[in-house]
């Protein structure tokens, strides 16, 4: 007995000093690791922001149509709830008095680049026609002019998940929401020290009785220490480790430092891609309002979601949300956060979560094009991990009229002509739109093809395709110039050039552009030459300014450096919609270069503007020779190929060109109002024949679209700048038009070489002189000169 | 040697112009010469924008264009822009401004009269944009204007007042050929009020002096005075510069028929013209007035 006493000894001390020294190394060593994880993980940034795209705001005022910006498809868009006629509103909320045309909106606080939005409410009188006639800013209860309509959120710049959140300090979040926080998840969270032991015993005999593990008895700081560190599997181990980290942190950390870092982390949904993390995304994300501005309800339908964020979606399952929600109430009423008249209160308040819509607000070739050009400026870490925001031009209700008009224009093509319908989704027609604005370089709208989701290939900025007859402005350009610097040729709208089969020999080539469908006209006007975009005339004036002359007036339109063939000036080169949009932007705004741009500013997580735009513009062309141009390209959609736009229905003053290739596998249309520019594409990426003309394949889209985008902007006629004088003419004289002359054109001059005298030879004196037999007006030679 | 560099840095180094320290030419003009109080002007009429006029517009020199993702258009002195023609030497003279009192500049005053006489809500909302930015030079927050006026242009690009104040901002930040840009778009639509348009030409003047275009500045100073003889600014410099204006070609000498030997009239005699000889007449005006404005807003589709 004594023997084995002594033997038991012996083994006890064998333990002692053999076992147990290297588990309390082994032990320390991992307490030591765990911990330098935790102090890495608590220190400088702990989280990947993700940087986020937003669209351009936009201004409300007296005399806006508010149907003409889709203004409630924006509140919609923006989370903002429609209350009930006479209710007291909460930021985030607007009533709509139809019977007295009564629209007040509280609007959303927001941080735009270089000012604060504290956020007013604001009423506005309605005519019956949508249109704002008086607004009110019912906080000072003055009259207001204008305010902005916060931007909207297109996307976001993320490696891996996309995990959105706003960081903020504790302070920053209501008292009551970390009480509603706290009762929901870990009402003992100040007196534990980081593993509340009573709740681990009760979970782990649930779990050994269950055989696995069913209940959590984490702690907010456990909770914490695995979305830091460690995966959702629910094994005892990771457990374990859970508990010895929530140890370590709160050893090192205090309370609210742990709580502050809990609830900016914490998982509260999903939106789409974007994940929903933290308290404050939350309350925006569910109730449209930041979390000062919530109900004590409210507070608590957010913490009752943290332990099944999706299952308690108040948006998707708001029965179950409501039941959760009462459940918290009840721990804040028990552990005595609130009182019994604040927790009836809640009980009985209906959840009003924001109205689910299916619509999104995301534009995914403009915010790749976007992505490109930061991606330009800012390294990869910086765009996904810094929490940039950048603000951009896109206008998202001109966006979604950009998307409607394509859509309907290929479905339209593809029913009125099946043979340009194709099985399979890559081989499809496909069509490209951008929308700017030419005074400001303002990129509006951009659809890069008929189906993101299918192909990312932005046709508006990669594709580059033959331009056709959306390229002749460049040599009428060119020609005119050299009439407004006193060349030797006198190029004028109503100057006569023959349209008539015709070679141009250059080297030891020839080259023979031909009319479509092989029509030709004769003597013709440039004007008319234009108008009805005629191949052969076109090459005759471009022949007779000569091809370096052409090859200027390009390069000074974007253009580059083109290779020097006759060809080019009926398009055959190669050009991206953007590069034609940019050329028309010139015209359209008097002469002005101003680049196209999409970002209007971006801003880093503390507030400082990082980058800026400036309106800047280069005058490119006289503003003379722009108007004498946009006055040549109104004909066409008056009276020429683009009159479908008029017969569509399209009204507004407005300038443009068909464009046909001719292999005819890409049809363009290029046209604006003062305000607004669009240029449309449409083709096969494979270049297979589409045997239809911009008229036909293109123009309705741009109609479709311009009908509805340009109801937002004023209805201008172009300017006429000084020194051009409008005149009516007789082409077959070149006189002033006078009442007896039986063709009667209107052309823009230069007023040094404008008409002076009355057509002397229609006077209803004499019988009219015939038309072919006039006098001549100065005129391009006919017979080439190369 | 380092103790030398800090005195030679705080005491002898040679003060820098910053934004604030610019003074147009109208403060110098002011030092040197005695002038008349100046009266307020009526307070400009409302002018449709885009109205044509009568005048050519002044000639701007583009900047180099930035390169971008998308090629915007060079600004290749030869060939990129528009160079227009020159003008030609022989402009009259400004007919007798110094009778004319002297106006107060009406881009010192608000826009709120045009604002309520413009029916047009894109327009008024434009213009109280415009207003703001306005306010922003009047600080000297120049970038902060040019951001406003940015977006005064987006609401509605035919508000020359916006481009008028562009050209004034980028004029203080010293961006001269930018500057020019905007006030050349600016006359475009300011031709009808003649205020404005003489103030608009007389900021051109004062971009070009800066430029060191004397010829140029003074035939703008001297078509400002053509449409506001009042302008303190387009005075000044036009006195200061009528110097630099190219010279008119002498008139050759018309021999007497029966008094071959008598010599050139003197300057200042009167010449007796012989019964049935043409009197001179004046040379014709650069350009012909336009008529009268076409961009008027179209009813809305």
């Amino acid at each position: 007995m004594r023997r084995l006493l002594k033997f038991a000894l012996f083994g006890v001390c064998a333990v002692f000093l053999f076992a147990i020294p290297p588990a309390l190394y082994y032990f320390f060593s991992y307490y030591d690791a765990l911990r330098s994880e935790v102090m890495q993980r608590f220190a400088g940034q702990h989280w990947s922001i993700p940087s986020r795209i937003y669209s351009d705001s936009e201004l409300i005022y007296p005399g806006l149509d508010l149907e003409a910006v889709g203004f409630f498809q924006r509140l919609e868009r923006l989370n903002y709830h429609l209350a009930p006629t006479g209710k007291t509103l909460s930021r985030g909320e607007y009533t709509w008095d139809r019977k007295h045309r009564r629209l007040t909106i509280f609007l959303h606080r927001f941080s735009y680049p270089y000012n604060q939005f504290p956020g007013e409410p604001v009423a506005m009188k309605v005519s019956t026609g949508n249109v704002v006639e008086q607004m009110d800013d019912l906080s000072s209860g003055r009259q207001i002019y204008s305010f902005q309509l916060e931007p909207e959120l297109l996307s976001g710049i993320f490696q891996g998940n996309w995990h959105q959140r706003r960081i903020v300090r504790l302070s920053q979040i209501p008292p009551a929401q970390i009480d509603a926080v706290l009762a929901a998840e870990d009402h003992r969270f100040y007196e534990h020290h980081g593993i509340d032991l009573a709740r681990t015993i009760k979970a782990a005999y649930v779990d050994f009785t269950a055989g696995h593990v069913r209940q959590g008895g984490s702690t907010l700081t456990q909770q914490l220490m695995k979305n830091f560190f460690l995966d959702s599997e629910r094994t005892y181990h990771r457990k374990l480790k859970e508990a010895l980290m929530a140890y370590i942190a709160e050893r090192l950390y205090s309370k609210d430092e742990i709580l502050e870092n809990y609830l900016n982390d914490i998982y509260l949904g999903q939106r789409g891609q974007e994940g929903i993390y933290g308290i404050w995304e939350a309350s925006e994300f569910y109730f449209s309002r930041e979390p000062g501005d919530l109900t004590i309800g409210e507070m608590a339908t957010i913490a009752g979601m943290i332990s099944s964020p999706n299952r308690l979606n108040p948006l998707r399952h708001p029965d179950w949300a409501r039941v959760r929600r009462n459940e918290v109430l009840g721990l804040m009423l028990q552990d005595g956060y609130i009182n019994k008249a604040a927790y009836d209160n809640a009980v009985t308040e209906p959840l009003r979560p924001r109205e689910t819509f299916t619509e999104n607000n995301d534009a995914p070739y403009f915010t790749d094009y976007v992505k490109h050009e930061l991606a330009d400026r800012y390294p990869p870490n910086v765009l996904t991990g810094e929490g940039l925001r950048v603000f951009t031009t896109l206008d998202v209700h001109a966006q979604k009229l950009a998307e409607k008009a394509v859509d309907e224009n290929l479905d339209e093509l593809e029913a009125k002509y099946p043979r340009l319908r194709r099985k399979e989704e890559q081989n499809r027609l496909e069509s490209a739109l951008v929308a700017l604005e030419p005074a400001t370089g303002k990129i509006r709208a951009m659809m890069g093809g008929r189906n993101y989701r299918q192909s990312q290939f932005n046709r508006v900025t990669q594709s580059k395709r033959q331009p056709g007859s959306v390229f002749k402005p460049v040599t009428y350009l060119a020609a005119m110039e050299e009439t407004l610097n006193g060349g030797p040729g006198q190029y004028l709208p109503t100057s006569y050039i023959e349209d008539s089969p015709f070679t141009w020999e250059y080297g030891d080539m020839s080259w023979t552009p031909r009319n479509y469908k092989d029509r030709y006209f004769g003597r013709v006007t440039l004007e008319f030459a234009l108008q009805e975009s005629l191949n052969s005339a076109t090459s005759r004036l471009a022949n007779a300014v000569g091809l370096d002359r052409i090859l200027a007036m390009a390069a000074k339109l974007g253009f580059g450096d083109l290779p020097a063939y006759p060809s080019i000036v009926l398009g055959g080169i190669e050009v991206t919609p953007m590069q034609i949009a940019s050329a028309y932007a010139i015209f359209a705004n008097e002469g002005l270069a101003v680049e196209p741009y999409a970002v209007t500013a971006v801003v880093d997580q503390n507030g400082h503007v990082i980058q800026g735009h400036e309106l800047k513009a280069v005058q490119t062309l006289s503003p003379q020779l722009a108007y004498m141009l946009d006055f040549m390209l109104e004909n066409v959609v008056n009276h020429g190929t683009g009159i479908g736009v008029r017969r569509r229905g399209f009204k507004a003053p407005a300038a443009g060109k068909t464009g046909t290739t001719n292999d005819s596998k890409d049809a363009w249309f290029a046209g604006f109002t003062p305000n607004l520019l669009t240029v449309v594409w449409t083709g096969f990426d494979q270049k297979e024949m589409l045997n239809l003309t911009g008229a036909e394949a293109s123009l309705p889209a741009w109609t479709i679209f311009m009908k509805a985008a340009a109801a937002s902007h004023p209805a201008l006629d172009f300017a006429v700048p000084p020194g051009i004088t409008v005149e009516k003419v007789d082409p077959l004289t070149g006189y002033k038009a006078g009442p007896y002359c039986p063709v009667v054109i209107e052309g823009a001059f230069p007023t040094a070489l404008a008409p002076a005298e009355a057509c002397p030879f229609h006077t209803g004196k004499s019988s009219p002189v015939s038309d072919r037999s006039a006098p001549p007006t100065p005129t391009v030679p006919s017979e080439p000169t190369d | 040697m380092a103790i030398a560099i800090g005195c030679w840095t705080i005491f002898g180094a040679p003060r820098t112009a910053a934004a604030h320290d610019y003074a147009p030419p109208l403060a110098i003009a002011l030092e040197e010469e005695s002038l008349p109080a100046a009266t307020a002007s009526a307070a400009p009429s409302p002018s449709s924008s885009g109205s044509p006029g009568a005048t050519s517009p002044a000639t701007p020199t583009p900047t180099a264009a930035t390169p971008s993702q998308t090629p915007a258009p060079t600004a290749d002195s030869s060939s990129a822009t528009y160079q227009p023609p020159a003008v030609p030497a022989d402009v009259p003279p400004p007919s007798d401004f110094s009778t004319s009192p002297i106006a107060a500049p009406v881009s010192g005053a608000s826009l709120e009269p045009l604002i309520e006489k413009t029916g047009d809500p894109s327009l008024s909302a434009s213009l109280r944009t415009t207003e703001e930015a306005r306010n922003e030079i009047a600080d000297n927050h120049f970038d902060e204007a040019i951001r406003t006026l940015g977006r005064a242009v987006s609401i509605d690009s035919g508000n020359a007042y916006a481009y008028f104040y562009l050209g004034r901002a980028y004029l203080m930040k010293k961006d001269y050929n930018q500057a020019l840009t905007f006030f050349s778009r600016a006359e475009m639509g300011l031709n009808s009020d003649p205020a404005w348009l003489g103030e608009t030409i007389g900021f051109e003047g004062a971009c070009y002096e800066e430029l060191g275009r004397e010829q140029d500045a003074a035939l703008a100073y001297q078509r400002a005075l053509q449409s506001a003889p009042g302008n303190l600014m387009a005075r000044a410099g036009y006195g200061r510069l009528a110097a630099a204006l190219p010279q008119p070609t002498p008139v050759e000498e018309q021999p007497s028929a029966d008094n071959s030997d008598q010599s050139p009239p003197e300057e200042n005699d009167i010449r007796i013209v012989p019964d049935g000889e043409p009197l001179d007449t004046p040379p014709p005006d650069e350009a012909a007035p336009s008529s009268s404005s076409t961009n008027h807003r179209s009813s809305p589709q």
